[in-house]
């Protein structure tokens, strides 16, 4: 034992989060972040000396799905917005539905939307850094959160009451 | 109470995952590791064998032809004689001992020193066997013109021993061996001369070679019956230069000579001049049918050396005389009339030949030479004696140490087999390119075992350490946000 374990253990559930927004599958989720972290273990003891293998981990899940998305078609899935809810849930329930209801959304986005969110809004990375990851430029990170944003907002317009609009602002350049 | 988009998505994933097995998780990733090693190790030793192979095999291919194909696909012509020569000879793993069918020769090789017993003998497509063990140091093997028989001096028994490399059948002449050493082994009447070349006749069943009676003091030229182990002193204080087509008819030849008187006497009682030489025809009794007088269109160099017996030798069609000359500027080929003794065409200069080992004919007007350069590459060149243009044929590894090939004559006339990519370069990485490739990846191969072996002995060492595993084990299911 070389605190691989002890690392996955502590930082697996928040990898494993990120990648399931990032996909979307929770199997997908599950195989792109074993398959990270057994490109590290060979080596953990001199990552673990670097400083940071969480990072390299990181990256590897963004390449792991960003490489299955080139590959498969970037159609958008099944247009059309969320069933309002028949009436108004009780207090306590709001929480589950406005989850419930995300999940939903997030699923109906294209691969490349929900990517350049989780990105940006989960991840709290820069727009040259998304960019970096998704191979693309930094307008286009630029423009693909607008149209992801706009598109959350049109799937699912009580999210914005929910959150609040400033959950659906654009975050400022952070860099990771 | 507003909430950021941030923490709705965190929300929605931990509603969705739900508890996670991490352990398993991190078991998953080992496994996977695991396998993705075993994998390139398997791949890495797949590499290397197959690199290993083919460096060995390809070189070697020549031993899977033997057992794959004909013998016409190693340069055994289709009447079974071979028809073919090597481009290279050089690195080949194994080297066996000469088996007792293997076809029809197209050269036998020395090694180190060619007055050793260092002999192999050397297949069309450039394939080796071992002689050395067999042959008495310094004999010269010879093969028929065809390449089918092969004689030599036996070096166990000191006889004469002829080969039938095609049938597999092995001749022991023995009342003909070798005369220069004693105690002669009983019952040998015929003694051969060490150092001698030996002449087959066209049809494969007599040699002539350089000898005399065990016990008398007359030497010269010697026709030795092959199928019955009769020989016969045809000529006295000659040399055998080859046969006549009918194989009925030899040449031999002597040299002739005044004595300069030496500026020094007092030093040197005279210089040696040649003159020129004396070409007999003779019949296989002995009898001389005709005597001619060779000279030189302009006389030889004072200080030439002629009459080695490598020097003469006649052409196929019988009409020619070629003779190397060894003056102080280098060698000269020269050619005479069997007819009248004139010399005809010019004489062909072997320019950068630090050592020539034979001189033998491939046509009417192509002889092939065996020449050492002064960086000890060791080449057959083929030579037009009309215009003097040459080119080499085959050459030999450095490494084998060897400074003559012996070409059986219809393989010297044949086509050409093998060179591959290095054609007849004699550059240091044409000869040693295996060892640049193979050596290489040896050595990374091990490099990489001890690494493995090192990093084995670490983890070993730290599992076994107290403590070193506690705060490795624990598990956590909920984590926190990235």
């Amino acid at each position: 034992m070389d605190g691989f374990e002890a690392f996955v253990a502590a930082r697996g559930p928040a990898l494993l989060r990120t990648a399931w927004l990032l996909t979307g599958d929770r199997q997908f989720a599950e195989d792109v972040v074993q398959e990270a972290l057994s490109r590290v273990v060979g080596r953990w003891g001199r990552l673990v000396r670097g400083g940071d293998p969480e990072a390299y981990v990181r990256r590897a899940v963004y390449n792991a799905v960003v490489d299955r998305s080139r590959r498969r078609s970037s159609s958008e899935v099944a247009t059309g917005g969320v069933a309002d809810a028949d009436g108004r849930a009780p207090d306590g329930a709001d929480e589950v539905l406005s989850r419930l209801t995300l999940q939903q959304a997030l699923a109906r986005l294209t691969d490349r939307q929900r990517q350049v969110l989780v990105l940006r809004f989960y991840e709290d990375l820069g727009e040259t850094r998304t960019a970096e990851l998704m191979g693309c430029s930094a307008g286009t990170v630029k423009s693909q959160t607008a149209h992801a944003l706009r598109r959350l907002r049109e799937l699912a317009p009580e999210l914005a009451e929910t959150f609040g609009r400033e959950g659906f602002t654009t975050p400022t350049e952070v860099r990771r | 109470m507003s909430r950021t988009l941030h923490q709705a998505l965190d929300d929605a994933a931990r509603d969705e995952l739900g508890p996670l097995d991490l352990l398993a998780l991190a078991a998953g990733a080992r496994a996977t590791h695991h396998r993705r090693v075993d994998k390139q190790k398997a791949a890495g030793v797949a590499l290397v064998a197959l690199v290993v192979l083919l460096t060995t095999l390809v070189p070697g291919w020549t031993v899977l032809r033997h057992v794959a194909v004909p013998a016409t696909g190693s340069g055994a012509g289709a009447g079974g004689g071979v028809h073919g020569y090597p481009v290279r000879i050089g690195w080949q793993w194994p080297v066996l001992d000469l088996p007792a069918k293997p076809g029809p020769l197209a050269a036998v090789l020395s090694g180190a020193g060619a007055v050793g017993n260092d002999w192999w003998a050397v297949r069309a497509d450039g394939h080796r066997w071992r002689l050395h063990l067999s042959v008495y140091a310094g004999d010269r093997p010879a093969l028929s013109l065809d390449g089918t028989r092969l004689a030599y001096l036996a070096a166990d028994s000191n006889t004469l021993v002829v080969g039938h490399l095609d049938t597999g059948r092995t001749i022991q002449l023995r009342r003909i061996g070798v005369d220069s050493t004693p105690p002669v082994a009983a019952g040998i009447t015929i003694g051969v001369q060490g150092q001698s070349p030996k002449f087959w006749s066209p049809d494969g069943r007599f040699l002539l070679t350089l000898g005399g009676s065990v016990g008398g003091t007359a030497r010269g030229a010697v026709v030795i019956d092959t199928t019955t182990g009769a020989a016969r002193l045809v000529g006295r204080d000659v040399l055998p230069a080859g046969w006549l087509p009918d194989g009925r008819t030899l040449v031999t030849f002597s040299a002739t000579s005044v004595q300069d008187p030496n500026p020094n006497p007092e030093i040197v009682t005279g210089i040696t001049r040649y003159t020129g030489a004396t070409v007999r025809i003779v019949n296989l009794t002995g009898h001389i049918k005709r005597v001619v007088r060779v000279t030189p269109r302009e006389a030889w160099p004072v200080e030439s050396t002629l009459p080695g017996q490598w020097t003469p030798s006649v052409s196929p069609d019988g009409r020619q005389l070629l003779m190397k000359i060894d003056t102080r500027s280098g060698a000269l080929l020269q050619r005479f009339s069997v007819a009248d003794g004139h010399q005809i065409g010019r004489s062909v200069p072997l320019v950068n030949a630090y050592d020539v080992c034979s001189s033998s004919w491939v046509d009417g007007h192509t002889v092939s030479v065996v020449t050492t350069t002064g960086s000890l590459d060791t080449a057959r060149l083929s030579i037009n004696l009309r215009s003097g243009a040459s080119r080499t044929t085959t050459v030999v590894d450095p490494h084998l140490g060897s400074r003559c090939i012996e070409l059986a004559q219809h393989a010297a006339a044949g086509r050409a087999y093998g060179g591959g990519l290095w054609g007849t370069s004699t550059s240091w990485l044409s000869w040693r390119w295996r060892q640049w490739i193979v050596m290489p990846l040896l050595a990374l191969l091990a490099l990489r075992g001890l690494i493995l072996l090192l990093k084995r002995w670490r983890s070993t060492r730290q599992s076994r350490s107290p403590g070193s595993t506690s705060a490795a084990t624990s598990s956590n299911t909920s984590g926190s946000p990235a």
